[in-house]
C-alpha cells in the first residue's frame, strides 16, 4: 500500500538561530515562500533549484536536490543538517543538531 | 546570511566545444562563481525567441556578437553561438575580483562578455523551463526535462 500525504500546510518556519547559522523549518513550505519568509530574518537557504515556485524543502530532501547556486552553497545534502524522518516502521532523527557524529550512517 | 552583491554576467562562445573547454578551465580553478551555466545554441536561440520587446538589449547583445566574431574570430555562425550565464554572490571585494578572473579565463577562449543584463536574463531563463512544460501540456505534448551528469 501506498499513502500520499500532502504537507502542504506544514510550511512554517519553527526557528531561525544565526548564531549557529540553523533554521528549523516544515517540510511542506514551497521554495519561494522559504526564501521569502527568511529574508525577514536576514538569511537565506542558498538552495535554488529550477522548480523553486512548485517544490517544497521535503521534496528536495526526498529527491536529493541540486540548485543552481551549488557552488557557493552546496547541494540539500549539504545544507540540511537534520531531518524527522516518519515512515511505518518508525521515525528517524538524529538526537540533537551536533554538526557532525562519526558514526554510523548518516540520513542526512 | 544575505549575499551583499549579486553580479550577474555573459559571456558569449563561438561553438560549444570552446564553451566546454572554458567550463573546464574554470573547473580547474576552484574558484566557481556561484552559478556558471554553459547555455547550447538551440537554447539560446530559445532565450531569443523569449526575449521580452523589440529592441531589447537582448537584441543588441547578439548584433555586438555578430561583429565580434566577425571581426575576430572565423565568422559568426548563428547556428553554433553558445552562451554561458554566471552569477557571483558574496561579499563585494571578492566576487569582484573572482568576476575579473574568470572573465580572464573566458578571454582565453574567445569569450565575448555579455555584461549583467543579459547574465540575469540567461539565469532567468532556466526557471522557464518548467513554464515551457506547461505550455507544451496544452498542446497535447508532454514531456519533462531532466538533469545528466557525467565526467570531463
Amino acid at each position: 500500500m501506498i499513502i500520499s500525504v500532502d504537507m502542504t500546510r506544514m510550511n512554517a518556519i519553527k526557528w531561525v538561530d544565526k548564531e549557529n547559522n540553523l533554521a528549523c523549518i516544515q517540510a511542506g513550505i514551497f521554495g519561494n515562500d522559504l526564501e521569502r519568509d527568511l529574508k525577514q530574518y536576514g538569511v537565506i537557504t542558498g538552495h535554488e533549484p529550477d522548480s523553486m515556485e512548485f517544490s517544497t524543502l521535503g521534496g528536495w530532501v526526498a529527491t536529493r536536490a541540486s540548485g543552481m547556486k551549488k557552488n557557493t552553497y552546496g547541494n540539500i545534502e549539504d545544507i540540511v543538517q537534520n531531518i524527522t524522518l516518519v515512515t511505518s516502521k518508525g521515525t528517524y532523527n538524529k538526537l540533537s543538531s551536533w554538526p557532525r557524529v562519526s558514526n554510523g550512517p548518516d540520513l542526512n | 546570511m544575505i549575499p551583499e552583491v549579486r553580479i550577474f554576467e555573459s559571456l558569449l562562445f563561438y561553438d560549444w566545444e570552446s564553451g566546454i573547454q572554458f567550463m573546464h578551465a574554470v573547473s580547474k580553478t576552484k574558484n566557481y562563481p556561484t552559478s556558471c551555466r554553459l547555455v547550447d545554441n538551440e537554447q539560446f536561440q530559445f532565450g531569443a525567441t523569449m526575449k521580452p520587446a523589440a529592441g531589447s538589449s537582448w537584441e543588441a547583445f547578439v548584433e555586438r556578437a555578430k561583429k565580434f566574431y566577425v571581426i575576430n574570430i572565423k565568422g559568426y555562425e548563428a547556428k553554433t553561438l553558445t552562451a554561458c550565464t554566471m552569477l557571483f554572490e558574496g561579499p563585494r571585494e571578492e566576487m569582484e575580483k573572482q568576476h575579473k578572473a574568470i572573465l580572464e579565463i573566458g578571454k582565453k577562449f574567445n569569450g565575448m562578455a555579455g555584461g549583467p543584463e543579459n547574465g540575469l536574463r540567461g539565469y532567468l531563463l532556466t526557471f522557464l523551463i518548467a513554464y515551457s512544460r506547461d505550455l507544451a501540456l496544452q498542446h497535447g505534448v508532454s514531456a519533462e526535462s531532466f538533469e545528466t551528469s557525467c565526467s570531463w
